[in-house]
């Protein structure tokens, strides 16, 4: 018996060396190629946000500001150069990283952050699993999943591989033909094609998800506008619409326009535009505009910051 | 703390390095390490419910000591039968309370009458409908003097705790896994080997092809209004293989955390989709559920020894408690029946030939294949969705309302990859074809294979998922 466990213990012992082995080869391969397909597809764009971007207009978001924020009209119309990092399923936390990140590298003019007006509440959806790869080696990606996430994750993220899980094959691919890599966004800004739902959409209540306040995110959103300040960067801290009805009683709202006016930011609170309230066709669901939206919404938008952002080309 | 955890993934190797050491060689010691290392398992999960947990493995144990000591046929009986509904009575507290005083309701409305009966906000114990079944063909065997009661409470109570089942099965029968217990294991490598095996096949079919596949499914599953019968009907695909990916996968994981231990677990799954008959289906789907209703229901009830009228009936109550054991809602209900209907239209097509149809090749089995899926498939809507509404909605939409499929490249792209392992490997099982990488005779084909597919878990696998499906049976 002792002898069939020593074995049994040597068969485990070498499976689990190959994984570490295999493990580390994979991670070496991943850091490589990675930085080479910056802002190469979704994978590539989180890359391009947080070591690469360096426009004087740079707009940070989710999936409702890189298709609700049309890069051209913004810099036609501040005349500057933009960039639109925003990222789908990419909220607070994940944000939080990439603004830290600019603001670690240069001093852009202004920062458009595109910031749910619920982020700032306990238990509020915020994944991190797009920043994963840059446990290791972003400062602030390590600390946001120390602070966000149970043990048994940080645990798991001392394997490469799993610090690229499900996104190797994307790695690979876009690796293999990054070369031969075409724009596929304007400027980062992705447009949705209009088209016509098959249930019209109704403008119904929607509830808020949480009830108090999230201490480490109302200080991590305390701490970067204090650093943007210090730098003299701008922020305009905005929610863009949705097809809901939403309640007016909202503590994270309160809590966000409070610190961005602490710091001199800007913040606007865009979710009950009247106009877009009217008008359920210029939406593809209650929380994502098409383009014909986005195009009306980026000029409204704009002439809302027209004053505010004045003085950011001297 | 389930399988696919990283707690399980600590858990694990510290009980089965304590089992094979400190305990070797001592059946009580092994006994007892299993029975706190169930507890600790069990507990992880919510430990107000442990008490429900003992209290059913202690009447069952007391029951079947107080049954040894009498002859006395009524007396026996009814110590059964009080074992019986203190357990079923416990089972259908927590789990069936508020459907039927639902019911209750629902059925006076229907004549205009407005009753008001409050229900209760009641947490269903995980696992309660797998080890009451567990604990009751014990009482049940004593009684039928199939098994002899025992009097070591050590091994009984690791018989209906045992970790590795407890959760979801495969749910143990006193006649072939009690007797385990009452013997010292020894460390066989084969065993453990085979154990680690059946655990990655588990893992890979669990995080790999059914929680890859619920991303698809779940969205489209809370969303059922904006998506058209194309999709709806592709979802409804993806959520057969999906359930059997996650259950069986489960199952296999259980098997294999029991060999670990030296214990064999009733088998669970036999290779389901491959049935070419809703008959068949069942004689391959979580067959440990489906051995212990046809041993204690419809064997009582008369099974097929009696006119064909009460067959019929005799089966269609079967799979009707079936559907109900699985949750409480009609849903279930209508799942259940559904399926017992099938059987008995089976009977009526095939008659006793049902049982000669053949394994081999065929255009005729193909067809079979092909139309026991679409039946199975069709049915797994009602276990999938919330309500009988969504049910009359997506068939409205598959027959009316055709268009663009919802694509998810990635979903697509990881679980067909996933779904192409997990076929290749039961479709060598199912012809018994002698090439299963994992057993090759080449020690390194098997070293490479076993490296390979850890990796694709690492490297593919959604490790932060959700848990299993049969969990909220």
């Amino acid at each position: 018996m002792k002898k069939g466990l020593l074995r049994f213990g040597v068969a485990v012992f070498i499976v689990l060396a190959s994984i570490v082995v295999i493990d580390l080869a994979v991670g070496k391969a991943m850091d490589h190629m990675l930085p080479q397909i910056s802002n190469q597809g979704a994978t590539g764009k989180t890359y391009f946000s947080l070591y690469d971007v360096n426009t004087p207009v740079v707009i940070v978001g989710s999936s409702r500001a890189s298709h609700h924020y049309v890069t051209q009209q913004i810099e036609d119309s501040i005349g500057l150069p933009a960039y639109n990092v925003a990222r789908d399923g990419c909220f607070f936390s994940h944000n939080s990283c990439v603004v830290n990140s600019i603001i670690d590298r240069y001093s852009p003019k202004l920062i458009i952050w595109e910031n749910c007006c619920e982020y700032l509440y306990e238990g509020v959806e915020d994944p991190l699993v797009n920043l994963y790869p840059y446990y290791k080696t972003n400062k602030w990606v390590t600390t946001t999943i120390k602070e966000e996430l149970p043990w048994k994750e940080y645990i798991r993220l001392n394997s490469k591989i799993y610090q690229y899980n499900s996104v190797l094959h994307r790695i690979l691919m876009r690796y293999r033909s990054r070369n031969s890599h075409t724009k596929e966004t304007e400027k980062g800004y992705e447009p949705l094609t209009p088209k016509e739902l098959i249930k019209k959409l109704e403008l119904e209540p929607e509830k808020l998800t949480g009830t108090t306040l999230s201490e480490t995110k109302v200080a991590r959103f305390d701490s970067i506008l204090t650093r943007a300040q210090e730098k003299g960067i701008k922020m305009v801290i905005v929610d863009s619409p949705r097809y809901f009805i939403r309640d007016s009683i909202n503590i994270s709202r309160d809590k966000m326009e409070e610190i961005s006016k602490k710091h001199g930011m800007l913040f606007i609170d865009n979710t009950h535009l009247p106009f877009f309230m009217e008008h359920s066709e210029m939406f593809t669901d209650p929380t994502h505009m098409n383009s014909n939206g986005a195009e009306i919404y980026s000029e409204l938008f704009l002439n809302q910051i027209h004053d505010y952002v004045s003085t950011i080309k001297n | 703390m389930t399988f696919q955890t990283l707690e399980y993934l600590i858990f694990l190797p510290i009980t089965f390095i304590l089992y094979w050491t400190l305990c070797r060689g001592n059946k009580t010691l092994q006994n007892g390490l299993i029975v706190i290392a169930s507890l600790i398992f069990y507990g992880w999960w919510d430990w107000r419910f442990l008490g429900l947990l003992l209290l059913t493995a202690f009447s069952t144990f007391v029951a079947g000591d107080m049954m040894g000591k009498t002859e006395d046929p009524k007396k026996r009986k009814m110590i059964s039968v009080g074992a019986i509904l203190l357990n079923i009575g416990i089972l259908f507290f927590f789990k069936y309370f508020n459907f039927f005083v639902q019911a209750f309701i629902d059925a006076f409305s229907l004549f205009g009458a407005d009753v008001e009966v409050s229900t209760l906000n009641i947490l269903l114990p995980v696992g309660i409908s797998f080890y009451t079944f567990s604990a009751l063909s014990y009482s049940i065997d004593v009684y039928q003097k199939k098994v002899e009661p025992t009097k070591d409470l050590l091994a009984y109570l690791a018989y209906v705790m045992f970790f590795p089942s407890i959760l979801s099965g495969p749910i143990s029968r006193a006649q072939k896994t009690l007797p385990q217990y009452f013997e010292t294991r020894t460390f066989n490598y084969d065993m453990a080997i085979a154990a680690c095996k059946a655990i990655l096949i588990g893992a890979v079919m669990k995080l790999c092809l059914a929680d890859r596949l619920a991303i698809y499914v779940n969205t489209v599953y809370s969303n059922i209004d904006q998506h058209n019968g194309t999709t709806l009907f592709f979802s409804s695909i993806l959520y057969t293989i999906q359930i059997y990916a996650d259950f069986a996968g489960y199952s296999l994981m259980a098997i294999g955390s029991g060999k670990l231990f030296g214990i064999e677990l009733p088998t669970n799954f036999i290779r389901p989709y491959f049935a070419k008959t809703v008959t068949d289906f069942w004689r391959r789907w979580h067959i440990s559920l489906t051995t212990w209703f046809r041993d204690y229901i419809y064997f009582p009830l008369g099974g097929n020894r009696c006119s064909k009228a009460r067959w019929m009936l005799n089966t269609m109550i079967v799979f009707t408690v079936s559907g109900l054991w699985h949750g409480a809602a009609y849903t279930f209900l209508i799942w259940g029946a559904f399926h017992g209907a099938c059987m008995v239209i089976e009977r009526q097509v095939y008659g006793n030939k049902i049982k000669e149809i053949s394994d081999k090749f065929s255009i005729a089995n193909l067809l079979r294949l092909s139309l026991t899926f679409l039946i199975v498939n069709f049915a797994w809507i009602f276990f999938r969705v919330n309500d009988l509404n969504d049910v009359m909605t997506i068939f409205k939409k598959i027959f009316t309302e055709h268009g663009e499929l919802f694509v998810d490249i990635d979903t697509f792209l990881l679980g067909f990859l996933a779904m192409a392992i997990v076929f290749i490997y039961d479709f060598i099982k199912e012809k018994d074809l002698n090439i299963h990488l994992l057993s090759s005779k080449y020690i390194v084909v098997r070293y490479i294979t076993a490296i390979l597919l850890t990796f694709y878990i690492l490297a593919f696998g959604v490790l932060n998922g959700g848990s299993f499906i049969y969990f909220q049976f």
